[in-house]
């Protein structure tokens, strides 16, 4: 997929995405600050502007390093903060590259992940999106060739991830200091990111490009 | 106020008016506000960053011997990624920039993506987090502690540093030197009222006081029925003393800060105790500041900062700079 293809993509998976606003506020109000719809929501937008400057001729590293700067610009929360610097992370791996197969997706979201862990000191199990996105993408790495399948194998991972977090104690960010409260709802976090997952599913199938 | 949408940026506008000669909006951010002489030519740039409603923290302290510039955030949230990296641009002269903010996680995260964008442009930075506040979390955990009022010694002596010329490296190793000297602690009577929400911060009754509370609100370590000042000022002193062990003949400065709400005077018996305690203990106090250092928004309460002094610290506290939040206290 070259890097027109791709910001078309993620423009139209964007504007899916921000349907999930109220659901990703709630989550958010009951263990967090609240403000996670808003990101998730502010962000997309800044994204898909951001998008329809992207041209053929630029990198892919270039657009992701796009879409980390305007996503964190949407609305300053923590979430925002550290899904820019792993879009970064992943624009580093991506370089100079004009084309993505696969296996360098993985390898972007790989470095995202290990960015994210990093950056929020946070590991599995600590009940953050990386238990959504770390089961993603060792489910990217093993699926069978062709986006859809491969889309649809991640959304089932990521899934099952999102669902475990309902009973982790929170450890991280300002649901740890309201300690239990938050427990038996998913976190709000790994929910954004599967709904993304699945917005780059649907919009996906709106389009006859294969990776 | 009038509309809670507008709240930071009239609160900006009204600021700039009030100073004119000390302070500049950045013409690409508005919600970038920097020293009127900046970036100085072979000085270290110091920036700094968050949330609003907590003044003079953290714009006041831009000022000659202090930081060169501040990105500022809505109340009680973190600055933009986007107003962090243009803070840090304006404060750069070429000779690197020292970040220096409190230790929360939004406004971290926030700039360390800024940092990320500012190493792409060939810029050099550093970043010191303050965390001085005891009752955030225990002795073991120190790099989950909140930054304070404490950081207000930070920007006296690091903004004195960068006056002299030191260099990033030297700058970055006496700002981290302050964090390890210096120790906080407060006691809340009454919560803050967010503007956008209307609601308050947290929930007191009236004869309870919450010992160890944080600068937006954040449970501290026991609430308690309310007690004397002094028995308030002995339950602060003796977390802090806990942490940096006073010696005798150990120099030392003392903040008393009122965080919004607290009268001048009620600061003042709190510094009473306080000099008593220390005096009791053969430490020497070498300088006392009273007043509003670091407030949430009309929060009733205090909180105590001590500083253990060498003479690099003394002569770097003792250094000219200028604020105009803070008139007469920066001798």
């Amino acid at each position: 997929m070259n890097t027109t293809d791709l910001a078309i993509w993620f423009s139209a998976a964007c504007r899916q995405w921000q349907d999930c606003y109220e659901e990703l506020t709630h989550l958010d109000s009951v263990a967090g600050d609240g403000d996670l719809g808003i990101t998730v929501r502010a962000g997309a937008a800044e994204v898909m502007t951001a998008m329809n400057e992207i041209d053929s001729v630029q990198s892919i590293g270039h657009l992701l390093r796009s879409c980390g700067a305007a996503f964190a610009r949407g609305n300053p929360s923590s979430f925002a903060a550290l899904t820019g610097a792993g879009l970064l992370a992943g624009a580093k791996v991506a370089g100079e590259a004009v084309s993505l197969d696969s296996d360098q997706a993985a390898s972007c979201l790989e470095a995202a992940a290990s960015k994210i862990s990093e950056r929020g000191n946070a590991q599995l199990g600590d009940r953050t999106v990386l238990d959504a996105l770390v089961p993603s993408i060792e489910a990217l790495r093993s699926a069978p060739a062709g986006i859809q399948v491969a889309l649809t194998t991640m959304v089932e991972a990521a899934s099952t991830g999102v669902k475990a977090t309902a009973d982790m104690p929170p450890a991280k960010g300002r649901a740890a200091w309201v300690g239990e409260r938050g427990r038996g709802y998913p976190d709000g976090g790994a929910t954004a990111y599967l709904r993304l997952l699945e917005a780059l599913l649907a919009s996906q199938s709106d389009s006859p490009k294969q990776i | 106020m009038n509309d809670s949408a507008d709240f930071v940026d009239e609160v900006i506008e009204g600021l700039l008016l009030a100073y004119p000669e000390h302070l500049n909006q950045s013409p690409t951010n508005k919600r970038v506000l920097v020293r009127s002489d900046a970036p100085v030519p072979g000085q270290v740039g110091i920036v700094t960053s968050g949330g609003s409603g907590h003044l003079p923290l953290f714009l006041g302290y831009v000022g000659k011997g202090l930081a060169t510039s501040v990105a500022v955030g809505n109340v009680f949230s973190a600055q933009s990624s986007d107003s962090a990296l243009e803070a840090l641009r304006a404060a750069d002269s070429g000779s690197g920039v020292l970040v220096l903010i409190g230790n929360y996680t939004g406004d971290r995260l926030n700039f360390e993506l800024a940092r990320d964008f500012a190493d792409a442009e060939g810029r050099t930075s550093e970043m010191v987090l303050f965390a001085d506040d005891v009752a955030s979390a225990p002795a073991e955990r120190a790099s989950d502690r909140r930054g304070v009022a404490g950081i207000f010694f930070a920007f006296k002596c690091a903004g004195a540093a960068a006056a002299l010329g030191l260099d990033l490296q030297e700058l970055t190793r006496i700002t981290k030197k302050v964090a390890d000297s210096t120790r906080s602690m407060g006691v809340g009577l009454s919560p803050a009222v967010l503007p956008t929400t209307g609601r308050p911060t947290f929930t007191l009754d009236e004869n309870e006081m919450e010992i160890g509370i944080g600068i937006h609100g954040e449970p501290g370590v026991r609430r308690d029925p309310l007690e004397p000042a002094d028995m308030v000022a002995d339950s602060l002193i003796d977390a802090i003393d806990a942490e940096l062990q006073f010696n005798r003949e150990d120099a030392v400065a003392v903040l008393v800060n009122g965080l919004g709400a607290t009268s001048p005077e009620e600061l003042y018996i709190i510094n009473r105790r306080v000099h008593q305690r220390l005096s009791e203990q053969g430490v020497r106090i070498h300088k006392t500041y009273v007043g509003e250092y670091a407030t949430s928004m009309e929060m009733a309460g205090a909180s105590i900062s001590i500083m253990k002094l060498d003479d690099e610290l003394i002569a770097l506290l003792d250094a000219p700079a200028s604020s105009p939040f803070i008139p007469g206290s920066m001798r």
